[in-house]
């Protein structure tokens, strides 16, 4: 909604993939939906609502892709480094929450996603890191009493 | 009289040790993510939720209650300030709040958004004690269609109320009824859209999409933006806060006339707090001698916003809570709350759980006391709490989605959701998809589909049903005509777009 207004109007790719993408989310559905079974009016079967949400899914879809066939919104410029750290972080997290532990999976989450922020020292990122994910379990596992460990053993 | 007895009743239970601790807790948050610019209330709620399956349901629902209109509390006082709102409502306050703060009446704004927040709240709760049993004793007679009828409606308004492209709107409630479907069948046990992943048997789960669309996400766009550098503000004493006669004089109106807009306009489906606040600052506008003066630091633009939006949160509750149909997004999520502990609201709530609806409906005003009481000589804390660097603060939330999404099931999967949720509530906002309506989708369509098989099951397959019972042909014709209505707004916004320039 912040975009800057470009000079000229133009096709706007981001737009349309969007309506794209959404139009065949809603034609999965009705696929599927038929699949479930879409039974009568007077007994419906588990497909009915699937088609018809997803039959006004392709129609609002194909309704923004002629909304947005040219705008003059530019392409946004994409936050990488937030959006990458900030997945991995997360990832971290969920994929060693199990098999480390709490403290080392709260770690890497926050150190991880704190590198989104160019601004930070690596000191900055570091100490917080630990502190949160110390206090984190203290506060969570100890006080809270979550069946979570602090570390793999 | 019977009300007295009921409200009695509810003061029993709100004012026991658990409920006035829980409570405390709820409005505190509620200030502190108010007064943040970058944590919205929904993403606060939603982070909360999980802490609260242990507690007792009345309790988790004040302290989650506490932490919606806490919040709107906390949002007048960044915006008053420094000019930053922590919340949508927020803004409007800002507009003559920030220039008071600029002329040195910094405490004489900020007392005034306090007792107008007051004000409102507790003459909307009173309200809120009247209506909301009679609108229940009226909807004991809907049937499924009415039912169907008004959820549909209540989710067309939502939608057409919603800034930006309508079709982007609708597209997103239809994403939301279609996230809504995952999971096995009621009726059949049938495995939709599940893709053989168990841990989608019981669909996708209420926390995961709300942290990361109203969290996660809200993250992604704040990170390496522009913040407010160094904050000062100066000493605010209590002292300098307390307004002259004069000025008193000069804004009960606006709060009485704001309290009703806001009332009014919160109780109707699809319309929140943002829609009623903009619409008490127009008022005002309208009515005041000297127009010029709002956004000069006009005492009653202060006033009105903030009476309305905190009544128009109290009687948001209303429909919600008689009728089971939210009206906004953070409604919508407190539907879902209540429905995950075990609560179903709707006209038979408040018959058979009285304590449950009266404990709540007395705890807010109780809340709403406390954050009068505690907020005024505690400003001092609020705004050390502003010059928490984001850099801090993210990582923290982030820890708390985390954590607070795993502690549902103790399922992995449901993180690698919540993170799938936010890079979708990324994109949404970049390109003006908005997330209500999605919110909003998920959670009344489950209960619309329930809905529309027994109606038809009623009729016997045929359609007359929504038309022959005159309720739900009521809903029906506006329903209609919010649809005629978006029609040709985008009809017009087509013929628009060749000079205006399109988010």
């Amino acid at each position: 909604m912040t975009n800057r207004v470009g000079k000229t109007q133009r096709y706007n790719i981001w737009e349309s993939a969007i309506a794209v993408i959404l139009a065949l989310s809603g034609a999965y559905m009705v696929w599927q939906g038929l699949e479930y079974g879409f039974g009568s009016l007077r007994r419906m079967g588990p497909g009915f609502f699937p088609v018809t949400v997803g039959a006004a899914l392709i129609i609002l879809a194909l309704g923004i892709a002629f909304e947005t066939r040219s705008s003059t919104a530019s392409n946004p410029n994409l936050p990488w480094r937030p959006l990458i750290a900030i997945a991995v972080g997360l990832g971290a997290f969920a994929t060693f929450i199990n098999l480390l532990g709490a403290i080392p999976a709260t770690f890497m989450l926050i150190f991880v996603s704190m590198i989104g922020d160019r601004s930070v020292s690596w000191k900055t990122r570091l100490i917080t890191a630990a502190g949160i994910a110390v206090l984190g379990f203290l506060f969570f596992g100890i006080a809270f009493r979550l069946p979570i460990s602090a570390f793999w053993w | 009289m019977d009300i007295l007895t009921d409200i009695a009743l509810g003061f029993q239970r709100a004012i026991a040790p658990d409920a006035l601790l829980f409570c405390f807790i709820g409005v505190t948050i509620g200030t502190f993510v108010g007064v943040l610019p970058g944590v919205g209330a929904l993403a606060a709620v939603s982070l909360c939720l999980p802490f609260t399956y242990y507690l007792d349901p009345t309790v988790a629902l004040i302290m989650l209650a506490g932490i919606f209109y806490g919040a709107q509390y906390g949002g007048s006082i960044a915006s008053i300030l420094l000019n930053v709102p922590g919340t949508v409502t927020a803004a409007v306050t800002a507009l003559d709040g920030n220039p008071m703060t600029k002329q040195g009446r910094a405490g004489i704004a900020l007392f005034t958004a306090m007792i107008s927040s007051f004000i409102g709240g507790s003459i909307a709760i009173v309200l809120m004690m009247l209506f909301t049993p009679m609108l229940a004793q009226f909807a004991l007679r809907f049937s499924s269609a009415e039912y169907f009828m008004i959820m549909l409606l209540g989710l067309i308004a939502a939608s057409t109320i919603a800034p930006g492209s309508r079709l982007k709107s609708f597209a997103m409630m239809a994403a939301g009824l279609a996230i809504g479907l995952v999971g096995s069948d009621l009726n059949t046990g049938t495995m939709r859209f599940t893709f053989d992943r168990i841990e989608l048997t019981d669909g996708i789960s209420l926390v995961s999409i709300a942290m990361g669309l109203f969290g996660v996400a809200e993250i992604l766009s704040s990170i390496g933006g522009d913040r407010p550098e160094k904050i000062d503000v100066g000493k605010i004493r209590l002292k300098s806060m307390i307004p002259s006669r004069a000025e008193l004089g000069k804004i009960i109106k606006p709060i009485l006339r704001g309290t009703f807009t806001g009332a009014g306009i919160g109780a109707l489906p699809g319309s929140g707090a943002v829609v009623a606040t903009f619409m008490a600052y127009a008022i005002e506008k309208k009515v005041a001698k000297d127009p010029s003066r709002f956004g000069n630091g006009a005492i009653e633009g202060v006033a009105a916003p903030e009476a309305a939006n905190n009544a128009s949160v109290q009687t948001a509750f209303i429909p919600t809570l008689s009728l089971g149909i939210p009206g906004d997004a953070l409604m919508a999520f407190m539907l879902g709350a209540m429905l995950i502990h075990g609560i179903v609201p709707g006209p038979r709530f408040i018959i058979e759980q009285p304590v449950i609806f009266w404990g709540l409906v007395v705890s807010f005003w109780i809340g709403n006391l406390m954050l009068l009481v505690l907020n005024l000589p505690l400003i001092g804390i609020w705004v050390r709490m502003l010059s928490i660097p984001y850099h801090i603060l993210y990582p923290a939330m982030l820890f708390f989605i985390a954590i607070g999404v795993y502690s549902v099931h103790y399922q992995v999967f449901d993180i690698y959701m919540v993170l799938a949720f936010g890079f979708v509530g990324f994109f949404m906002n970049k390109f003006g998809y908005p997330a209500a309506p999605l919110l909003l989708g998920f959670i009344l369509g489950p209960l619309m589909e329930e809905h529309f098989k027994r109606a038809l099951l009623m009729s016997r397959g045929q359609f007359d049903i929504f038309w022959e019972r005159p309720i739900s042909a009521v809903f029906l014709a506006i329903v209609a005509m919010l649809l005629a209505y978006s029609l040709f707004s985008i009809v017009r916004r087509q013929k628009n777009s060749k000079n205006r320039p399109e988010a």
